[in-house]
């Protein structure tokens, strides 16, 4: 019988045992020691095996380990993160806050300027000329940083989640004609035909002035993507509720690119051509959402595009 | 009546609402303007600001609406805060006019008032 019979068989399951328990007591030198030729290759064999299992165990060890600390690197990467965009969103916060005042100011003056420098009240008509010139500049600048801040803190308020909306009794004609009256200088600087059809009151329960916002940038982007075409904004009541839809025949949007146009700063053209921080139709989508509302667009490249936005009634 | 703790903004809101004719009284400090008020002064309507340091435009506001004799004036708070989270809409019986706003909107509001007294 090789290898000494059923007590060689204990000695190498004894062995066996050991060494699946991550232990191993043949040393070399019990190998050379060995008598058996064929025990002694049985127990070199195992002390192999057990070298190679300590070996993957260690291996394992170790990769186990730097898991754990790309894990944890990952983890305080993440926490940085997190951290450094509550950061900016404080900061967007409190700056675009901090400009509200400063800007009011500014407005406030340039109107009174334009409207209190009239030639007539300025000896020189030349100087007169020039200085009213320099105060409709003065004023565009102050619109257009306004409008930016606006924008700022939407997305401030966005972000942090509180998008601040009070409903209230609206007429959402009214909206209308109001965001139009605010744009009827830039409508006649533009040479654009706007075509209204509201014939009715569209009453129901909204944040005035957020709704006032979604059509303010709905309109601001036909006006700019617009290419001079007439404009058409219309707003009506259905059974369950109200829709406002603004219609422009410019530029248009490609496919592949209406379905990010609601994402955040997103244009479907160059942004060298076109101001503003590119966040109007992402607010506008965000505002119409909490209001438990829909926006969608239906757009061709070169045909133009048409906004509707439905709101609960 | 004006209340308002910007300097700049002060005297710009002074300077616009006198070009149109209204007379103006401008304060820094709502207490003296609530002063001002307990002392007789019966303005058309005050643009009270809400964020200043001493009282608050809220405080004033408390103020004014626990003094039978005041409770009646029209305010209108001009605000660059946030309606919910900085609790602009617990202010009862109050107009808002956001910052920024621009002087058409500001005199449209103003004429509103002094038409209504």
């Amino acid at each position: 019988m090789p290898w000494g019979g059923s007590k060689a068989t204990d000695r190498i399951l004894m062995h066996l045992a050991e060494i699946g328990a991550g232990r191993c007591t043949i040393t070399d030198d019990i190998v050379v020691a060995e008598p058996d030729p064929e025990m002694s290759q049985v127990l070199m064999g195992l002390l192999v095996l057990h070298e190679d299992l300590s070996y993957a165990s260690r291996q394992r060890t170790e990769a186990e380990m730097a898991l754990r600390v790309v894990a944890e690197e990952r983890e305080r990467l993440l926490e940085d993160r997190r951290q450094a965009v509550e950061a900016r969103d404080q900061f967007l916060a409190v700056a675009a806050h901090e400009l509200r005042t400063p800007l009011t100011t500014l407005s406030l003056l340039a109107d009174h300027l334009i409207a209190t420098q009239t030639p007539n009240r300025v000896a020189d008509s030349g100087a007169a000329e020039i200085l009213k010139h320099h105060l409709g500049r003065l004023k565009r600048q102050v619109e257009r940083l306004t409008a930016l801040v606006v924008e700022m803190l939407d997305i401030s308020r966005i972000t942090r989640g509180h998008l601040d909306l009070v409903p209230g009794p609206v007429d959402l004609r009214d909206v209308v004609h109001e965001v139009l009256d605010r744009f009827d200088l830039e409508i006649r600087r533009r040479d654009v035909t706007v075509k209204v059809d509201a014939p009715d009151p569209v009453r129901g329960t909204w944040d005035a002035a957020h709704i006032d916002q979604v059509v303010t940038n709905l309109f601001s982007n036909a006006l700019k993507y617009g290419a001079g075409q007439p404009i058409e904004v219309s707003v009506r009541a259905e059974t369950s509720h109200a829709v406002i839809v603004v219609r422009d025949h410019g530029v248009g949007i490609p496919d592949d690119e209406q379905r990010k146009i609601f994402g955040p700063f997103t244009r479907a053209v160059a942004a060298k051509h076109h101001e503003g921080l590119g966040l109007g139709l992402w607010v506008a989508y965000q505002i119409v959402q909490a209001s438990g509302g829909r926006i969608k667009v239906d757009s061709r490249p070169e045909e133009g595009s048409t906004f509707t936005v439905e709101l609960p009634l | 009546m004006i209340i308002d703790d910007d300097d700049d903004l002060r005297e710009a809101l002074v300077d616009v609402m006198s070009a149109q004719g209204y007379e103006v009284a401008a304060f820094a400090d709502a207490r003296v303007a609530l002063a001002a008020l307990e002392e007789g002064r019966t303005p058309f309507l005050i643009l009270l600001d809400l964020m200043m340091p001493g009282m608050s435009g809220w405080e004033f506001r408390a103020a004014q609406l626990a003094n039978p004799k005041l409770l009646s004036i029209p305010v209108v708070v001009v605000t660059a805060a946030n309606m919910v989270s900085d609790g602009v809409h617990t202010l009862s019986d109050v107009e808002i006019l956001r910052k920024p706003f621009d002087v058409s909107t500001l005199l449209t509001t103003a004429a509103r008032y002094a038409a209504a007294s």
